[in-house]
């Protein structure tokens, strides 16, 4: 492993990462959050109940949280029981790490609910990366596949998990030699993956549409044809009405790493002009300027670096949003005592998920709604009520922002 | 290479950033550009450009953009409908407007009391078999009693058949003629049986006369029908009582017969004396004290008089008298018994039109009162009472009422309206004077409710603020009035639409500031105030909407572009 993966704890070549790499700055009460033995669960039940609480009427909003290994899903988890603990919410099971996060892909739900307003709960449902990718190496026919399927048309919102700095700057990445280029390869094909999954939702809410039940929309996804499935969006055909947000996760790795990642794209601009040189103290200033300002404009940033992922989540959802995410920057990283959360700020976490869960439950609707969408007499109103464009899509924010913004109108 | 062997990509060289490279828009697209940013953005260009947070953030752009369809309407709408009159105002000798029009239930009033003013009786007679024939036939012969009996019931038959009317009038066919005939032919046997002067037999003939129409016959029978009733002693309170009864009845009957030759101050006096004797009539009945109350002698009173006849008929006997200006005529309604007897029942039946007329031209004396002959005249002018305008006219007050007066005639035809007395730019200020008394009467009559103004114990027809409680109350007709014309002659004749604008807006000191507004409006643009206020309204509705939509917009962009983490961390308190 490279001197600059070790700084950027990044691991170097396939490798399972320690725990303080990815997590540079974790305390260590939640250091072992990524686990390595399997234990058996009752995953399947908690897929059957699942499913059986997306039929009703009135529930809390599901969220499925959708990334690949160190992404940080378990640390997000984590970091959210915190939150929203210090809200006043319960949350069953707890993310604790008492009972040590496996490293696992089982399907585990946690609920987060408020004693005295019910309306606000909602479910965190865990969906790893490496789950989707076998259903899809499976073609979509296993019981994993199922699982998967049942799960996302079960969903209420996304949120998409990926590490920022991976995303951002790959190829600097590559170039400062913190990660190998299989790692590179992997990383490409966690994106591709994830351009796969958006597209994915959108054919299955046809087939849901088509078919009312999710076994059913599930089986048919599995009976289409490959090339098929990944189909883009047919013309006039309209985007997914749930909630994403892209989170660009692990944003303190960055943030730490930077400095180093943007000399190194300066110094790539440099050669690319054919100077043969070293950055000049503006170039430094300007530099220094970049690094303090890092995160103030992500969506334009990840649609910069990874157009072809923000163009299939434009086209595949209506609402969406991205940002950084950061789950336990600001605590040292030899931290061992009783952490107070509320002392730290959360980095954004908090209102990112207050958005997502508001427009999750937004879009599901209330009890009228979800009967209406549910009755052969009323769908077709309800249909055509979602259909509606609604000043709330995304669209209509990156148009206005293309209007005037060169950055964005040449970056589409 | 390894890199190529793993299949990954080695990045493109990446060109340098050239924004000046980027081919530029054109006009339309730079300025819905700069439109969104300022509108939706509203951050400053440096701080927008740079992603800085969202707050500070100008609502001034969005707030612009919102107005801008709602002003470009109204330019749109004042660049069509914006034509000012530029003319010269015409000199305007008259006006040329009407008083206002007649309700239909107004005219159907003054259609009733042009039926009363033409003489045809709306009298009823009191049926005689009411009147106690068996207390005066105990004197008369019992061989004839029988007979009297059956025939007093086969008159009240042929009474309640024609109604108990006598319309002196009307078309009397020989079938109706010969009944009577045959009537008068079984009577006077039994008078003369009787040994002629029987009050029974002597107002039955003048009843009959009278239904025959030949009023000199009746006249004798009833006259002396009367003076057997007054210079008979009674006996005791009942007989008294019926004895009052009698000689109202006969009075009455004799008042008509002398009103159907014409005597109209006979009739009066003949009218009174009727009157009188039924209210002696009441007060001597011990179970009701209340004397003049409303007319409900009954059967149990031995004396059923209808006195409304009575007082209609005096009513009309009056106005025929001032007609023949007969000064006598004109005393005896101001003579105190009568007011008084006159006055308006408080249960008097609403809507009919003797009701009307007798409060309205009856009940009061106008001599020496000109502040109220002006106001009955304004009032009898509104019910086309031309004739009682005529003879409710005086001399000599203040300006004021000579204006009131003038006004009353002008609306009645009586005189011209011209510059002198008429309708003119200084008359107008008294045209107010109708408007009160016109929408009351109006309501009252379309809710079938019609209550008398006199009815109400503060009203007061002598009170001299009543002109102002009218010129208010009419300002706005004639205002209206005003502005309808003038824009009925805006296309073809510009100068004196401007005149009748010039009008309203001189009369500003008492017709309704909007409708003098109006007038402005209408003269200096060209478009009415309501035109104006409605394109106002929905050029607020647009902007409304627009704000709505802004807002909801902006609130998207925030949420799409803000980055929480930034914001968090630039507030985190270890920095």
């Amino acid at each position: 492993m490279s001197d600059a993966g070790q700084r950027a704890g990044l691991s170097g070549g396939g490798a399972v990462p320690r725990a303080e790499d990815v997590f540079g700055s974790a305390p260590s009460y939640r250091r072992d959050t990524v686990a390595t033995e399997r234990v058996d669960s009752d995953e399947s039940q908690n897929l059957r109940d699942l499913l059986a609480l997306c039929k009703q009427s009135n529930r809390p909003p599901i969220i499925l949280l959708f990334g690949f290994s160190y992404s940080g899903k378990t640390a997000l988890a984590q970091r959210l029981q915190d939150i929203f603990q210090s809200r006043g919410y319960g949350i069953s099971p707890a993310v604790g790490p008492k009972a040590h996060a496996e490293r696992t892909n089982k399907i585990q739900p946690y609920w987060f609910s408020h004693p005295r307003r019910p309306n606000d709960g909602f479910i965190l449902v865990d969906l790893p990366g490496e789950r989707f990718s076998r259903a899809k190496e499976a073609n979509f026919s296993d019981a994993v596949a199922k699982e998967t399927l049942s799960l996302m048309a079960a969903a209420d919102a996304y949120l998409l998990l990926l590490e920022a700095d991976k995303t951002l700057y790959l190829d600097e990445l590559r170039g400062q030699g913190a990660i190998g280029d299989l790692e590179t390869k992997d990383y490409q094909e966690v994106v591709a993956t994830m351009v796969q999954f958006a597209k994915l939702d959108w054919q299955l809410s046809r087939k849901l549409g088509r078919h009312g039940d999710i076994e059913a929309a599930a089986k048919a996804i599995a009976e289409m044809k490959p090339d098929e499935r990944f189909r883009e969006l047919s013309r006039g055909a309209r985007a997914s009405r749930k909630p994403v947000l892209l989170g660009l996760s692990i944003a303190d790795r960055l943030h730490g790493n930077m400095a180093g990642l943007e000399e190194e794209a300066t110094k790539k601009r440099l050669e690319a002009r054919g100077e043969n040189r070293g950055l000049s103290e503006a170039e430094r200033t300007t530099i220094r300027q970049v690094v303090a300002n890092f995160d103030r404009d992500p969506l334009l940033l990840i649609n910069l670096r990874q157009q072809k992922l923000v163009a299939q989540v434009m086209s595949s959802f209506r609402y969406f949003r991205a940002d950084f995410l950061t789950s336990f920057s600001g605590l040292p990283a030899n931290f061992t005592g009783a952490a107070s959360m509320t002392l730290y700020p959360p980095r954004g976490v908090e209102q990112n998920f207050d958005w997502l869960r508001e427009a999750a439950r937004r879009n599901r609707g209330g009890r009228l709604r979800t009967f209406a969408r549910r009755s052969r007499l009323f769908s077709p109103l309800a249909e055509a009520l979602d259909w509606l464009p609604s000043l709330r899509e995304t669209v209509w924010a990156l148009w206005t922002r293309a209007s005037w913004d060169e950055a964005l109108r040449n970056a589409r | 290479m390894l890199a190529e062997a793993a299949g990954v990509k080695s990045p493109p060289p990446q060109a340098p950033a050239k924004r000046a490279a980027v081919p530029s828009r054109g006009l339309a697209g730079r300025v819905k550009g700069w439109l969104l940013f300022t509108a939706i953005d509203g951050r400053g260009e440096q701080r927008a450009h740079a992603n800085a947070p969202f707050e500070p953030r100008s609502p001034r752009g969005f707030v612009v953009l919102a107005l801008v369809p709602g002003i470009v309407l109204l330019a749109v709408t004042a660049a069509i409908f914006w034509r000012p009159i530029s003319v010269d105002p015409d000199t305007l000798s008259a006006i040329p407007i009407e008083a206002p029009a007649q309700t239909p239930a107004e005219h159907k009033l003054i259609q009733n009391i042009a039926v009363l003013r033409e003489g045809i009786w709306e009298a009823r007679l009191p049926p005689w078999s009411d009147v106690p024939s068996k207390g005066i036939a105990r004197v008369s012969n019992p061989d004839v009693h029988a007979a009297l009996q059956s025939l007093l019931g086969e008159i009240a038959a042929f009474g309640d058949a024609i109604g108990d009317r006598a319309p002196p009038g009307i078309h009397r066919d020989r079938v109706f003629l010969g009944q009577i005939a045959d009537l008068r032919q079984q009577l006077s046997p039994i008078d003369a049986k009787l040994g002629g002067v029987r009050s029974i037999t002597a107002y039955h003939l003048g009843l009959l006369a009278l239904w025959a129409g030949d009023a000199a016959d009746a006249e004798p029978q009833f006259a002396s029908a009367v003076a057997i009733a007054r210079k008979t002693e009674p006996l005791d309170a009942v007989g008294r009582q019926r004895l009052d009864g009698i000689e109202a009845s006969a009075a009455y009957g004799l008042g008509l017969t002398e009103a159907a030759r014409g005597l109209w101050r006979k009739a009066v006096a003949d009218f009174d004396a009727a009157l009188t004797a039924s209210c002696r009539a009441a007060a001597d009945s011990q179970t009701n004290r209340q004397a003049d109350f409303g007319f409900s002698l009954g059967r149990a009173n031995l004396v059923a008089l209808d006195t409304r006849s009575i007082r209609n008929d005096r009513l009309i006997a009056l106005l025929q008298a001032r007609s023949g200006n007969d000064e006598a005529a004109r005393v005896a309604v101001t003579s105190p018994t009568c007011g008084q007897l006159l006055s308006p029942a408080r249960n008097a039946p609403s809507g009919d039109a003797d009701a009307e007329a007798r409060a309205l031209f009856a009940s009061l004396s106008v001599a020496g009162d000109p502040t109220l002959s002006a106001n009955l005249q304004l009032r009898a002018a509104l019910m086309g009472e031309r004739d009682t305008v005529q003879q409710l006219s005086f001399d000599g007050a203040d300006a004021q009422l000579q204006q009131a007066q003038g006004l009353a005639r002008a609306i009645v035809g009586l005189e011209q309206a011209d510059d002198a007395a008429g309708v003119d730019k200084s008359a107008l200020a008294d045209l107010q004077k109708l408007s009160t008394l016109k929408s009351k009467l109006a309501a009252q009559l379309r809710n079938g409710a019609l209550s008398e103004p006199e009815n109400d114990p503060a009203w007061n027809w002598s009170d001299p603020t009543l002109f102002t409680a009218w010129k208010n109350a009419a300002a706005s007709l004639i205002a209206e009035q005003l502005l309808a014309k003038a824009d009925g002659v805006r296309a073809d004749n510009p100068g004196l639409a401007a005149a009748l604008y010039g009008v309203v807006i001189d009369n500003r000191a008492w017709l309704p500031g909007r409708d003098v507004f109006d007038a402005w409006w209408r003269l200096n643009t060209g478009t009415t105030l309501s035109f104006v206020l409605a394109m106002l309204a929905v050029a607020a509705a647009m902007t409304g909407v627009l704000l709505a939509i802004l807002r909801r917009w902006r609130r998207t962009y925030r949420t799409t572009f803000e980055s929480y983490h930034h914001s968090d961390r630039l507030r985190a308190p270890e920095g």
